[in-house]
């Protein structure tokens, strides 16, 4: 099946709904927006201003006798690109000005159940901003690694049935066209070592295979539910990764190794369970088995090198009246780890949050600490806050502090230690 | 954790003569409380009103749904207003106090698109940041408490046992907080008019008050609560809107899938509502 076809009937499908929108209302029953300003200091070095942005937000919602849309949406703009700045040509075009669709999508009521066609995120599993199950959307790393996943998520263009069988939901997806992660410019606040393309004195990528049209899609199932007093998610997906994997196809005259820069596809299945163990305790698990995982590895003749994969996490929640604290311990695991490969046989993570609302819910608080063993060479503290003194504005103050060694995920971070700023206008 | 509302919400006449006629004792007066004709089923659109120091007030609106199970009631919440708690939505389970069984209940939050499972354990969080508890809208429980009937007086011109209730256990404790309560029970419908909340020296730092009764489906319901919060100087309103008993609900909006989906046109009778 042609899935360009596919995504342009999605766009006709969204252009359809005119009529209907027209027929039900000309104005949504519901809109809310959002517009502020934004800073970010860096606080290490010499110009420590990172950001110094103006955004809007808005969001519209509007439903009928057979069916509903929604539409989601942001535009910032960043001055801190314009003018004089440190940064190089490419960050300056990618971070000046960015616009997105957190959602735009119509649904259509079919009994119980519903299809919904356009830009979605869809989120698997229990996990507290980790990836297990997660894994339908890519996420966008342009603001760094460590941005809430509901800012991160992008919207990607699916047909998505939805059916209640008793107590459990099942649902299925098709995702009309592939959308890779997104990483930082290079030159960028954001650039790290982690999102380096391959060095070029050392390496060629001799081609980017073109993943749009047939060769984009992705499918998926997931069923919902409870067993007992357990609740129980299963899943099953088969997609592309969404970060690049640079397959060896030969040496230049040069002596320089040919990459082919690759999206292979895999397959996926998994579960999640959650349970109330009493004493304010609730346990979560998820385990998630890739079949065929690519990695980069730049020592084989040809190719790249694939294994499967393993994810899996334990978290416990324990409520202490309005805090919400949280462990989480992830692994994952290559389970046919090869010598030379870029990714590591296992990569734990640990993280602890508490997540509180005080002040007859005006303040919204979260305290982060992420780390990979040992924590001297790989870690993340991290505090959020919301403040929404008036119905009208809400002001933001987040900080980011890494610690680590620079080959790592926040280690690579730990001269860019960040505290944000914001405050918008609500309406 | 959350609660039914039950206990804020409805009443039915229900002593017969012989119970009228003996010596009330204080465990059969919370029993009949607990157990008094609620409908098989229940909604109401209901308006959770924040008032602080200086009167300033907030409103958050939410369908509220409940039905009746064999073992359980069940009790579904979704939220359409302000924006910031726009399409949160709860569900709780609530197993009959002769099961011995805890609740269950999850909370779908629209800002991480996820549905998570909530301790029940602990009530003593407030509820959507009002001077509620979860535990102060919890369903009564006559087991968890000693009760002592202390009195009978008048209150807003209706005849009420007061009874005095203490945690059965320190585990009780934990999860309410509260080291004793006063209850003023309406004699003739059973309803709670007046609750005082003490802490573990013995202070009344906070009450809860009927403010007023409506006859609805020939249910005597509290239609609109206040809690007052003597440390915090703040006050909270729930005023239940729409009212009505027996309606047919669907099974499929009773469960923890169902808060994710929302409601959308045509679920409930009468309720205009957005689809999530």
């Amino acid at each position: 099946m042609n899935t360009a076809l596919l995504t342009r009937s999605l766009l006709l499908g969204l252009v359809a709904l005119a009529p209907q929108l027209a027929g039900a209302d000309l104005l949504p029953a519901h809109a809310d927006a959002e517009v502020g300003l934004a800073s970010a200091l860096r606080l290490h070095g010499d110009d420590p201003v990172t950001q110094k942005a103006v955004y809007f937000k808005a969001n519209l919602e509007d439903n009928w006798d057979s069916g509903y849309y929604k539409a989601k949406g942001r535009v910032r703009y960043d001055a801190r690109y314009d003018g004089h700045n440190p940064y190089s040509q490419a960050a300056r075009e990618d971070y000046r000005f960015s616009a997105d669709w957190r959602h735009l999508y119509w649904g259509h009521y079919l009994g119980d159940g519903e299809v919904t066609v356009g830009w979605q995120q869809v989120v698997w599993g229990r996990a507290d901003e980790l990836r297990v199950l997660d894994q339908v959307n890519p996420i966008d790393y342009r603001e760094g690694v460590t941005a809430l996943l509901e800012d991160s998520r992008i919207a990607v263009p699916m047909v998505r049935l939805t059916q209640p069988v008793g107590e459990w939901e099942v649902e299925a997806l098709w995702i009309t066209d592939f959308l890779k992660n997104q990483a930082p410019a290079t030159g960028s606040e954001f650039d790290a070592p982690l999102f380096a393309a391959p060095a070029p004195d050392t390496f060629v990528v001799g081609s980017k295979p073109d993943y749009s049209g047939q060769k984009g899609f992705s499918y998926g199932l997931s069923a919902n539910g409870r067993i007992g007093a357990v609740d129980a998610s299963f899943v099953a997906l088969n997609a592309r990764q969404q970060d690049p994997v640079y397959a060896v196809e030969g040496i230049a005259d040069d002596q320089r190794v040919i990459f082919e820069r690759q999206f292979p596809r895999y397959s996926m299945g998994g579960a999640g369970l959650a349970i109330d163990a009493g004493h304010s305790i609730v346990v979560r698990s998820e385990v998630a088995y890739f079949d065929r995982w690519h990695v980069t590895n730049p020592y084989r003749a040809q190719g790249s090198s694939q294994s499967p994969m393993i994810k899996s996490l334990l978290g416990v929640d324990y409520l202490l009246r309005n805090w919400l604290i949280s462990v989480q311990w992830q692994e994952q695991q290559l389970l046919d780890w090869q010598a030379g490969m870029v990714q590591d046989k296992r990569q734990p993570l640990f993280t602890l949050s508490a997540e509180g609302t005080h002040l007859r819910d005006r303040l919204k608080s979260r305290l982060v600490l992420a780390m990979s063993p040992p924590a001297k060479d790989d870690a993340l503290l991290q505090g959020i806050f919301t403040y929404t003194p008036v119905d009208w504005l809400k002001l933001g103050l987040e900080v980011d502090v890494f610690f680590g060694k620079q080959d790592r995920t926040f280690g690579q971070y730990s001269q860019r230690d960040q505290l944000r700023v914001s405050a918008g206008y609500l309406f | 954790m959350l609660p039914p509302l039950k206990v804020l919400t409805t009443s039915l006449l229900m002593f017969t003569s012989t119970l009228a006629l003996a010596a009330p004792n204080a465990d059969d007066i919370i029993r009949q409380a607990r157990d008094r004709n609620d409908g098989k089923s229940f909604m109401s659109q209901v308006s959770l009103i924040l008032l602080d120091k200086q009167g300033n007030s907030r409103v958050r609106e939410f369908s509220y749904l409940q039905k009746d199970y064999a073992d359980s009631d069940k009790f579904t919440m979704y939220f359409s207003a302000p924006n910031d708690v726009r399409n949160v939505a709860f569900h709780i389970e609530n197993p009959h106090e002769a099961l011995n069984a805890e609740d269950s209940q999850w909370m779908y939050l629209p800002v991480s698109r996820q549905t998570r499972r909530i301790s029940t354990t602990d009530k003593r969080g407030a509820f959507m940041g009002s001077d509620y508890s979860y535990a102060d809208l919890d369903k009564i429980r006559a087991e968890d408490y000693r009760q002592t009937l202390v009195g009978e007086e008048p209150l807003g011109g209706r005849e009420c046992y007061v009874i005095e209730r203490t945690p059965v256990s320190a585990q009780i404790l934990a999860k309410t907080g509260y080291n004793q309560l006063k209850v003023w029970i309406d004699k003739q419908n059973k309803l709670v008019m007046r609750q005082d909340f003490f802490d573990v020296k013995g202070v009344m730092f906070k009450q809860m008050r009927t403010l007023r009764v409506e006859t609805v489906d020939h249910i005597d319901s509290i239609t609109l609560s206040e809690t007052e919060d003597f440390i915090a100087g703040t006050r909270s309103q729930l005023r239940f809107n729409q009212l009505q008993y027996n309606v047919e609900l669907d099974d499929w909006l009773f469960n923890q899938t169902a808060i994710k989906r929302g409601l959308k046109t045509g679920d409930l009778p009468e309720f205009a509502v957005s689809a999530r």
